[in-house]
């Protein structure tokens, strides 16, 4: 007999920071509260699905962070050919262009402190003329959409000798890293074929060199772990709300295929993950009915490109600072008149 | 495409043979020519090419497509040759002549003046053996086939020539069971990434 208190116990122990910044942290009556808004009979499935899932890494609480942080840097400037830390600080610049409030300022101060703290290290200690490499910190990466456009703004810029940044990288003389908690493979894929078209250069289907503690396989490759929210095709839902989308990108990719992932490795069981997945689907889908002004990058699965066809980005990762809107509407949709307040409310709403 | 030999004095016209030469690019081992299909980087027109061959079998598309060498990519590919799709000799002709859309399509700046740079000369490859996609050398002439040296001559005289650049490319109506891992290959469009970079949408927050 599944115990609904002690499940609710076990994933509050794992979540318990989030927010822990914020007025209003998380509480563990805020994970009962949340699960007693689904149907009674999926309750204790749904916990324990979610437990499942979170025993695997998809919750990064600020101690953690801090260590995934500074075990990047270790891992990026090995990868950037270097064997002396110092060196390679000397001769990076870590972008700090998001706005106060996003990630990557708070990021900044964090391995700031950790880097002085444990190697007596500076970021960002010189000029511009020295600098060979460029790192962007961010927690996840789920459409990719704001740092190709931070990083497009950077690479039309100019240095202070006058040459383009994109000249630059095509000379082969900078690179750039994009350093995260989380990244999609297939924004990965995205970012390097949009910068390739943008700038005409195969250069570009490397930059930036991309480095996640944990990846999150959403290209529809054979080989990927489809490890997010993508169920399979659903004669119901094709015919109702998914008919009504107004997009007309990547229909064809919409719903899984079946036999994919050839093993599944997420998920606990493939019926299990069936079951998961057509429970947040529709409880999104109850949310946007609820709707009145609708904003046409809102999906059930999550926030995606408007021009999609598609149920959104499914992503199944979170962090103790924020929620990705990518992620399902049932993680961070809180608004009472809709019927439901998410397990993660959101900072920063629009 | 009538499928007779033809002969070609090699003083008269523009052969490729590695791509390391001058015409280099116009062979479908050459790098720097990637192509996208549903969201697939592919490294040259080979890769896609044989990959193309096993629509059943996306793991032996996903084999060649990740081995980062074309020539390693089509071994890959010779070593499940009894597992190519049946109708193969029917439909390789029209399949080159699509994955050299693409490949135009999407790297249309370098192809298209690639092409532009061969005249008005026949292009021709030059192989060893192969007298189907290329021509041999025999004497002062070289013989063959040379399927893959007119379909570039039709692409340089329908596009380069007209800078008609083609932007998305429909698949090959003949071919049935035509897909990339599992999923069909319809129009291929670059449109979506074009667009993308430019895209200011707001994906904010607002739940109201």
């Amino acid at each position: 007999m599944v115990n609904l208190e002690e499940l609710i116990r076990d994933i509050f122990s794992i979540i318990h920071d989030y927010h822990c910044d914020e007025s209003a942290q998380l509480k563990e009556e805020d994970v009962a509260n949340w699960i007693n808004q689904f149907d009674e009979k999926d309750r204790a499935f749904f916990l324990q699905e979610f437990l499942h899932l979170l025993k695997q890494g998809i919750y990064i609480s600020k101690e953690q962070a801090k260590i995934k942080l500074y075990d990047n840097l270790l891992i990026l400037y090995k990868k950037l050919g270097y064997s002396d830390l110092s060196r390679f600080i000397k001769e990076t610049r870590f972008f700090n262009i998001q706005k106060e409030g996003k990630s990557q300022p708070e990021l900044l101060k964090i391995l700031s402190s950790l880097l002085n703290e444990k190697n007596g290290l500076l970021l960002n200690p010189n000029g511009e003329r020295l600098i060979k490499n460029y790192v962007y910190l961010d927690d996840i990466i789920a459409t990719g959409k704001t740092v190709r456009k931070d990083l497009n703004n950077w690479l039309q810029e100019k240095d202070v000798d006058g040459v383009i940044f994109a000249e630059k990288v095509k000379m082969g003389a900078i690179q750039c890293v994009v350093s995260t908690f989380c990244s999609h493979t297939w924004a990965e894929s995205n970012i390097h074929w949009i910068f390739k078209c943008n700038y005409g250069s195969e250069v570009f289907l490397k930059f930036p060199i991309f480095i996640a503690s944990y990846n999150i396989e959403n290209s529809v490759h054979p080989s990927s772990h489809l490890n997010f929210a993508y169920p399979h095709y659903n004669k119901e839902i094709a015919e109702s709300y998914f008919s009504t989308l107004t997009g007309s990108y990547h229909e064809d990719k919409a719903f899984r295929a079946i036999g994919t992932p050839k093993t599944e490795v997420f998920y606990s069981t493939p019926a299990n993950r069936e079951r998961f997945e057509n429970i947040m689907l529709s409880k999104g889908i109850g949310i946007l009915e609820k709707v009145k002004q609708k904003n046409p990058a809102h999906r059930p699965l999550g926030a995606t490109n408007p021009s999609n066809k598609t149920l959104g980005t499914g992503t199944l990762f979170f962090t103790w600072r924020n929620i990705s809107n990518t992620c399902p509407l049932i993680f961070w949709w809180d608004n009472p008149s809709h019927g439901w307040k998410g397990l993660f409310p959101l900072k920063n709403r629009g | 495409m009538i499928l007779k030999n033809r002969h070609y004095k090699i003083t008269d016209v523009v052969s490729f043979r590695k791509t390391t030469e001058p015409f280099g690019g116009l062979s479908n081992m050459a790098s720097g020519y990637s192509i996208n299909v549903g969201g697939v980087i592919i490294r040259t027109s080979e890769h896609l090419y044989q990959a193309c061959r096993f629509p059943d079998y996306p793991e032996i598309q996903e084999a060649i497509i990740n081995e980062p060498s074309p020539m390693n990519a089509k071994f890959i590919s010779r070593k499940y040759a009894h597992l190519t799709r049946k109708d193969w000799d029917e439909i390789r002709i029209n399949l080159m002549k699509w994955c050299l859309h693409v490949k135009l399509a999407q790297n249309w700046e370098a192809f298209s003046s690639l092409l532009l740079k061969t005249g008005n000369k026949p292009i021709v490859e030059f192989t060893r053996k192969d007298k189907v996609w290329g021509a041999t050398l025999e004497g002062d002439y070289l013989i063959g086939i040379n399927a893959l040296g007119r379909l570039l001559m039709d692409l340089r005289e329908s596009y380069a020539k007209k800078a008609i650049q083609p932007y998305c490319i429909e698949s090959p109506k003949e071919i049935d069971n035509f897909s990339l891992y599992s999923f069909p290959i319809g129009i291929v469009c670059n449109d979506f990434y074009v667009n993308e970079l430019h895209s200011n949408f707001d994906y904010s927050y607002s739940l109201d």
